[in-house]
């Protein structure tokens, strides 16, 4: 294993536990299943998905 | 072991070997140096053993997980809470759910006793109960499709069990709240540093709010990083603002005052948008949260101290203990909670983890690895608080009723308990790290600080950084505290409002905001409550507090370890009812001694009703009792003995509830077999992914195979869904 793919797969790690590949997730997702709905931008999609968030808080333990 | 190569064979009898060393040493040494480096092999150890061979005999036998079946995730797959998620991230994602302060604070106050029963209670506890615990709960509510352990209670045991598990969520939920908050007092009161920094994660973490709304949508990461680069500045401008007259004694704040500030800060930010401040400061506890972890870890690996404490103190046997009442047995297992065994995790394991699982398989590595891990940050915790000078740790983690308040006072009552430290080590202790002073400090986060700064500061800064690790140490903790008790309140909210929502609609709308509002004061007010009177409590709140917190816990656990020893005996599965059903008789028979005790007992030091008489009767005859000053900290100390122990005797009402009523259900099945299966139908699975962190030799072939075909890992599988995929 390289420094490279070390990196690599730190930054793989980072972006997917914290979220930041949800976008693009959801943009494959919209393109591949309905074609021709129009896809929200990225604020609109991130907006949404914080405000999601609002009625189901996830409980931190102890 | 059938199948088991030679190689095998060698490295496990190797682990096996290395890791009963390592006990030999921690539990046979005697008055000679032990090296903290063998508590973490004799842990690491112990767990890759269960991991590997019991966990797998769970799995494979009791549960019988099946990588043919499709979970939740994949099925019900909807972009918002159902959705399929690498292993790997999944772990991350419950393993901070699960851990915060608990770990770290349960083991400093169970090392009064000597750092081996509470060690053994961590390692073999989790290994038979914690583990088994988040793992079962975590498999049977992925094949409900995700369901709440509430649900499953009544489902499985019936309405009685149902309600009495409903309250035992929330009522455990109020007294974590209310102890973790008090920890946050006690580790700032009188320290303008620490609250200086403490109070600074507020404006860091709106700004982080607004940017990531606002400026840059979805970058989290860019912005956590900003967000730490802040704090890590907010932790050493707290050194200015310390030598700085005024504002030191701005920041400067009494106990009362803070239980003022947190309570108007829970309600604020329970109130407020997720984004604004949950998600942020989320983000950032959860990072400072691995790291700082991580960091300790590394520390006590390169610096290997040497245990200070002993293996056994005298109050494991006389129970006659400063910094909690009571004998070995219950109580080690009642303060160690986090770690061992802890119910609050199986909350987490029937919320949002189950949607989120790829394979079935899956549980074994984030159900009982995810808590493994926690146990080890429990381990970390007991080394943290087992290295520092015995005359130290009891002048910090006596209550003021005993220590008294200063330097002088603290060493005579030390020697009385049977150690030695003398006033001037104890101010230089609290030079080190710029405090005022270290006595009385209790609620273990200043000791673990104390902990973390001997061991960081040997290797990064020396003597000069003591203080900034310290309040670095303090900043992590009180930081995801204050996170919990954000997210703690907004459940309990939800829960009021669902439950009230019954009687009277309006209440029950998520987005009616008066109703918002005044159930997050009602919530408020419940655990603002046990918090006011932990701090004015004269005989020390964390003393009277923490066992009922360990209790709740256990109950909670008790809750689930029931209700999955019901699905198993009604699945047919009696056989192996034994898996859930002895940590389940173990956790009982711990948390109905403690109730009882807590109780009945006739010594005042124990039992909360024997507490309350004395000082009622001194009261009628108008006498004061140490360590109460005037009638005011008399009535307190009667008001408060009797609300615990009212509270003690319905926990443990409400486990025998719910244990007779599973009991019930288990005879009416054993006589009449088993009953259909409340899980959701078998669907067959299209996805591939590995089971374990490390993905096998075939794991890796059939990735390889679907990527031929234009699929990576974690893919649909292209063509034969009935093709066998089990390992």
């Amino acid at each position: 294993m390289t420094t490279a793919d070390v990196v690599r797969a730190v930054r793989w790690y980072l972006r997917e536990v914290t979220g930041e590949t949800a976008y693009d997730r959801y943009v494959a997702h919209a393109r591949g299943a309905h074609g021709d709905a129009p896809v929200l931008s990225r604020r609109e999609f991130e907006r949404r998905r914080m405000d999601a968030r609002e009625v189901r808080p996830g409980s931190r333990c102890c | 072991m059938r199948g088991m190569s030679l190689r095998s064979v060698i490295v496990w009898t190797l682990v096996a070997l290395v890791g009963a060393i390592a006990w030999a040493v921690l539990a046979l040494a005697r008055g000679e140096n032990v090296s903290a480096a063998w508590l973490i092999v004799a842990a690491l150890g112990s767990y890759a053993i269960a991991y590997r061979f019991y966990a797998r005999f769970i799995v494979n036998r009791v549960l019988r997980v099946d990588d043919r079946r499709a979970t939740p995730a994949e099925r019900l797959e909807n972009d918002i809470d159902y959705q399929p998620t690498d292993r790997r991230v999944l772990l991350g994602h419950h393993f901070a759910a699960i851990a915060g302060a608990g770990p770290l604070v349960g083991p400093v106050l169970a090392a009064q006793m000597g750092y081996l029963p509470g060690t053994i209670w961590i390692i073999v506890g989790v290994i038979f109960a914690g583990a088994v615990q988040d793992m079962v709960t975590l498999f049977f509510s992925m094949r409900r499709d995700g369901k709440s352990l509430g649900q499953m209670a009544r489902e499985e045991i019936g309405p009685v069990g149902g309600v009495a598990a409903l309250l035992a969520v929330f009522s455990i939920m109020i007294i974590l709240l209310a102890v973790l908050a008090l920890v946050v007092v006690n580790a700032l009161a009188r320290s303008p540093w620490g609250t200086f920094s403490i109070a600074m994660t507020i404006p860091i973490a709106l700004f982080m709010g607004f940017y990531l709304r606002m400026i840059r949508p979805g970058r989290v990461i860019e912005t956590t990083v900003i967000g730490v680069a802040l704090l890590l500045f907010a932790i050493g401008a707290g050194a200015w603002v310390d030598n700085n007259e005024t504002l030191a004694g701005v920041f400067t704040l009494s106990p009362e005052a803070l239980v003022v500030a947190l309570v108007v800060y829970g309600f604020l930010a329970s109130v407020l948008p997720v984004w604004m401040l949950l998600a942020p400061r989320d983000y950032l506890s959860t990072f400072m949260k691995i790291g700082a972890i991580g960091l300790l870890a590394v520390g006590v690996l390169i610096t290997l101290p040497t245990l200070q404490n002993p293996a056994f103190t005298k109050f494991a046997f006389n129970g006659q203990g400063p910094v909690f009442a009571g004998s070995l047995f219950p109580f080690v297992f009642i303060t160690i909670a986090c770690g061992a065994l802890s119910g609050f995790h199986s909350l987490i394991a029937s919320g949002t983890t189950p949607k989120m699982i790829q394979k079935e398989s899956q549980v074994r590595l984030i159900g009982y690895g995810g808590m493994l891990m926690e146990s080890f940050v429990a381990v970390m915790a007991m080394a943290a608080a087992s290295i520092l000078d015995q005359g130290l740790y009891f002048a910090m983690n006596s209550p003021a009723g005993v220590v008294g308040q200063t330097a002088q006072s603290a060493a005579a009552a030390v020697a009385n308990l049977g150690f030695t430290v003398t006033p001037a080590q104890l101010e230089a202790a609290a030079r080190a790290v710029q405090e005022q002073t270290l006595v009385a400090r209790t609620g273990g986060a200043p000791t673990l600080a104390v902990g973390m700064s001997e061991i960081f500061s040997g290797i990064f800064g020396g003597n000069a950084f003591k203080a900034f690790w310290y309040h670095f140490a303090i900043m992590f903790e009180a930081l995801f505290i204050l996170t919990t008790v954000d997210a703690g309140t907004r459940v309990g909210r939800f829960m009021v409002q669902d439950t009230l929502g019954n009687v009277w609609k309006p209440l029950g709308r998520v987005s009616w905001k008066p109703g918002l509002w005044a159930t997050s004061a009602a919530v408020v007010a419940a655990w603002g409550y046990f918090l006011y009177a932990g701090v004015i409590d004269p005989l020390g709140g964390i003393n009277q507090l923490f066992p009922l917190f360990g209790i709740a816990n256990q109950l909670l656990a008790a809750v689930a370890l029931t209700v999955a020893t019901t699905i198993l005996i009604k699945n047919g599965k009696a056989r192996y009812a034994w898996v859930p059903g002895i940590p389940l008789a173990w956790d009982a028979a711990v948390t109905l001694t403690a109730s009882w005790q807590k109780v009945f007992s006739a010594d005042p030091k124990l039992g909360f009703f024997a507490q309350r008489d004395r000082y009622q009767s001194a009261l009628d005859q108008g006498q004061l009792l140490a360590p109460a000053k005037d009638i005011g900290d008399m009535r307190t100390i009667v008001t408060n003995s009797t609300v615990d122990g009212i509270l003690a005797a319905l926990f443990a009402v409400l486990i025998v509830i719910v244990i007779l009523d599973a009991l019930r259900v288990w005879l009416r099945v054993l006589r009449t077999g088993p009953e259909p299966t409340t899980e959701t139908p078998f669907v067959p699975s299209r996805l591939v992914a590995p089971a374990g962190l490390f993905p096998t030799r075939q794991e890796r072939e059939l990735e390889r195979e679907l990527a031929l075909v234009g699929r990576g890992g974690g893919a649909e599988l292209p063509t034969d869904p009935e093709r066998d995929l089990r390992p």
